[in-house]
């Protein structure tokens, strides 16, 4: 029951949305109905243990098809539906002051990307798995497109064209496991009990890899992403970078990992490989990059890839670890995007270069962006840091398994250090120094931005210190992925 | 001072900050090692046993403590002696710093004053209750030549005069200290041995221009370049393709039957 109504309830709503005229009532019924999927998700994780039927729906969809709409909470759907339906909420709240044109539309259009997400991370039915997929693609393409910046057009075309092509080969992967299914059903446990050739499962595994791969993104695929996260209104880009992202991770886990753990294994040292490339390569372009949404962009692409790394290193800690710093890189990537759009509207600039002396003016929007700028860069104490370190861990144990292991890690940790570099660099040149015609009239956090980052600080902080408390809920899941499915060889 | 950090601009500060200079002047002489304060008692068990063990460590820890007395009371001097260098402004507002800094002070003066009983050694009739009290944790060296009780003392007395010595140099060379840029040895000292600028040759700015060049170029031209490539390639293909569609029927015919004929071919190499 639970998560059917994580999809329905933001589904519903949202085409609700488009009805409303009032601008002020658009955003108090968006809120309020964000606040009823944070408590339905929050009531699904925490009451209920995995076999409870509550957290299982299976009836019969497109039966002729053999489809059925199955969609069950383990543990990695219930962390990624946490995190889904806390950052809706806290973007909402944190961008009320941003006005919108036609913003009906705007609310209707995240509420259903909402539903898409949240279908993404519940769906047990590969086809049901697509089409919630595209749900959730759409209407960030919309808003992309609509309320973005000067260039969105181009940009948001060419976001659609990537993940689109993705998504297409994706599909092709989808069909020909079907038709290799025993009764032809599309259901996960039917997947996961194929047993296919190393061939079959190599071509297959990169049809699926490519589409998450460019979701995540990872190099050399990841060029859509800094321009979408740049030319989209910032609500947007939380959702794309927070939650969205995570969808790539989530499929490599969930429709990859247990469907072909050969090829998984065969090919690991190239995705590996791509990875850590990416993780110095952004991290490096991070360094040089002058405006601040290219620069989170930058350091997005060096973070998922890291949690990439870790879960093809083939171990528990490496799933765990990738599981939490999902969470963990959603709630501190929030954090930074709703900071960065407090400033640009302040100020009208993203610019390092124009800006400077902020935590004169602000105070508290110095605060709370050091704490999670602290975090992005994994320090202990901080939520990321426990995830790091888990992932780290699975890298360094790796090494029995994979010739470049060790290789690998030493890069990653360099890409941590560029990380503390460009992180530190950009507190350094936003915050402190002399205050300047920009910024001298900026003025500090309204009531609402300091409840929204009050929020994302807390959760830093109590997952940074006890990060048993996700763990807790992913360990089985993790388990019996780590052990059970990936070094089930073909 | 008003945010001032170099001394080279102070002088003469011990009139108007009296509590920041006594408090200071006890640091200084404590960390100088001069008994019996406390940083005498913690020096002089670390220089014993580093003699017991090896002259070598035992030279060089005698000679790092003698530039930590040179340099510590070099800036007691250069800051609170002499006279002020800065600016008309910046005298007139001279003052110690609100209690709520200077209590502090006070407290940790007194601590490096009396601090050092908690280690008196035995040959100076203590009982050493600081080496006691980490017994569980550290267990007392091994000796391999310890030292006399005649000896040890010999070395305490050595080292405070050295230490005096120092101090006393100290005064007659920074008393009346003017600022002056350094030369030579001094200028590679006063530039911390140039290792930031080292850093800064080798690592940062190499990086740094690495980083432009993936940015700049691999990232914007190469990989970029590829993907909008493929975009353009399908556009150029598409209106080529266009070209086809003429409206004329005889060429649409003609086509058919191309299709028709490839389709054949392809069925009959796909039966065998």
């Amino acid at each position: 029951m639970i998560p059917v109504l994580l999809i329905f309830i933001p589904l519903l709503a949202g085409v609700l949305t488009f009805f409303f005229r009032s601008e002020k009532a658009v955003r108090s019924w968006s809120l309020g109905i964000s606040f009823v999927t944070m408590a339905v998700a929050v009531i699904g994780v925490t009451i209920f243990d995995e076999g409870s039927p509550l957290l299982t729906v299976n009836t019969p969809w497109l039966q002729t098809l053999g489809s059925s709409f199955f969609v069950r909470l383990d543990g990695l759907g219930k962390i990624l539906t946490l995190l889904t339906a806390i950052s809706f909420p806290v973007i909402f709240t944190s961008t009320w002051s941003t006005p919108y044109k036609r913003s009906n539309n705007f609310y209707a259009l995240m509420l259903l990307g909402q539903a898409g997400l949240m279908g993404v991370f519940v769906a047990a039915d590969a086809l049901l798995f697509y089409f919630f997929w595209e749900l959730a693609l759409i209407p960030m393409y919309f808003i992309a497109s609509i309320w973005g910046g000067e260039k969105r057009i181009r940009v948001t075309f060419k976001f659609f064209i990537y993940t689109f092509i993705g998504s297409v080969l994706m599909l092709i992967g989808i069909l020909y496991l079907q038709s290799k299914t025993a009764n032809h059903s599309f259901s996960i446990q039917a997947f996961n009990n194929l047993q296919l050739s190393l061939k079959e499962q190599s071509w297959l595994f990169w049809l699926f890899f490519i589409a998450f791969a460019i979701k995540m993104p990872i190099f050399p695929l990841h060029t859509w992403q800094p321009d979408t996260y740049e030319q989209s209104p910032t609500a947007a880009t939380m959702v794309l970078s927070g939650v969205m992202v995570k969808m790539g991770l989530l499929g490599i886990i969930r429709w990859v990992m247990p469907v072909m753990p050969a090829a998984f294994h065969s090919w690991g040292d190239v995705a590996m490989s791509l990875s850590v490339i990416g993780i110095v390569y952004a991290s490096l372009i991070a360094m040089r990059q002058d405006d601040l949404k290219r620069l989170i962009a930058f350091s997005s692409i060096a973070h998922i890839g890291l949690m990439n790394m870790a879960l093809f290193s083939e171990n528990i800690s490496g799933v765990q670890g990738a599981i939490l710093q999902m969470f963990n890189h959603g709630i501190n990537i929030i954090g930074l995007w709703a900071i960065v759009e407090i400033i640009e509207r302040k100020t009208g600039t993203r610019k390092m270069s124009e800006l400077g002396g902020l935590a004169q003016k602000a105070p508290a929007m110095a605060v709370f962006f050091v704490v999670i700028a602290l975090a992005n860069i994994a320090l202990p104490l901080t939520n990321s840091f426990p995830g790091e370190f888990l992932m780290f861990n699975s890298l360094l144990t790796a090494h029995t398994t994979r010739l470049y292991a060790l290789l690998f890690t030493v890069f990653a940790g360099l890409g941590i250090i560029l990380g503390a570099v460009y992180t530190l660099n950009m507190i350094r040149k936003t915050f402190y120094g002399e205050t300047n015609t920009v910024t001298a009239g900026v003025t500090d956090l309204s009531l609402n931005e300091k409840i929204a980052l009050s929020a994302v600080v807390i959760l830093v902080i109590v997952i940074g210190v006890y990060p048993q408390l996700l763990l807790d809920i992913t360990n089985n899941f993790s388990e019996m992925i780590a052990n059970k499915d990936m070094f089930r060889k073909a | 001072m008003g945010g001032e950090q170099d001394i080279r601009n102070m002088g003469g500060l011990s009139k108007k900050l009296k509590t920041t200079y006594w408090t200071f002047l006890i640091g200084c002489i404590a960390i100088a090692g001069i008994p019996p304060l406390s940083g005498f008692f913690s020096k002089d068990a670390i220089l014993m046993n580093a003699f017991a063990n090896s002259k070598l460590l035992f030279s060089i820890a005698m000679f790092t403590a003698m530039l930590t007395a040179f340099y510590m009371f070099r800036l007691l001097f250069i800051t609170f002696i002499g006279k002020f260098r800065g600016t008309q402004e910046q005298e007139r507002h001279l003052h110690d710093s609100p209690a709520a800094m200077t209590i502090p002070l006070v407290i940790l003066a007194i601590l490096s004053i009396f601090g050092g009983f908690i280690g008196v050694p035995e040959v100076l009739k203590g009982n050493n209750l600081i080496g006691k009290f980490l017994l569980p944790v550290i267990p007392p060296a091994q000796h391999v030549h310890s030292l006399s009780h005649s000896e040890e003392i010999m070395w305490m007395v050595i080292s405070t005069a050295l230490m005096l010595g120092i101090i006393v140099a100290a005064w007659f060379i920074f008393r009346n200290y003017k600022r002056k840029d350094g030369t030579g040895f001094g200028k590679l000292l006063e530039n911390k041995w140039y290792v930031d600028e080292l850093y800064d040759k080798v690592i940062v700015q190499p990086l740094y221009r690495f980083g432009d060049f993936l940015k700049n170029v691999i990232d914007n031209k190469v990989v970029d370049g590829l993907v909008n490539g493929v975009g353009r390639a399908v556009n150029y293909g598409s209106r080529q393709l266009r070209l086809l569609q003429s409206g004329q029927v005889g060429a649409y015919v003609l086509m058919m039957i191309i299709g028709m004929i490839f389709i054949f071919v392809l069925q009959f190499f796909i039966r065998k």
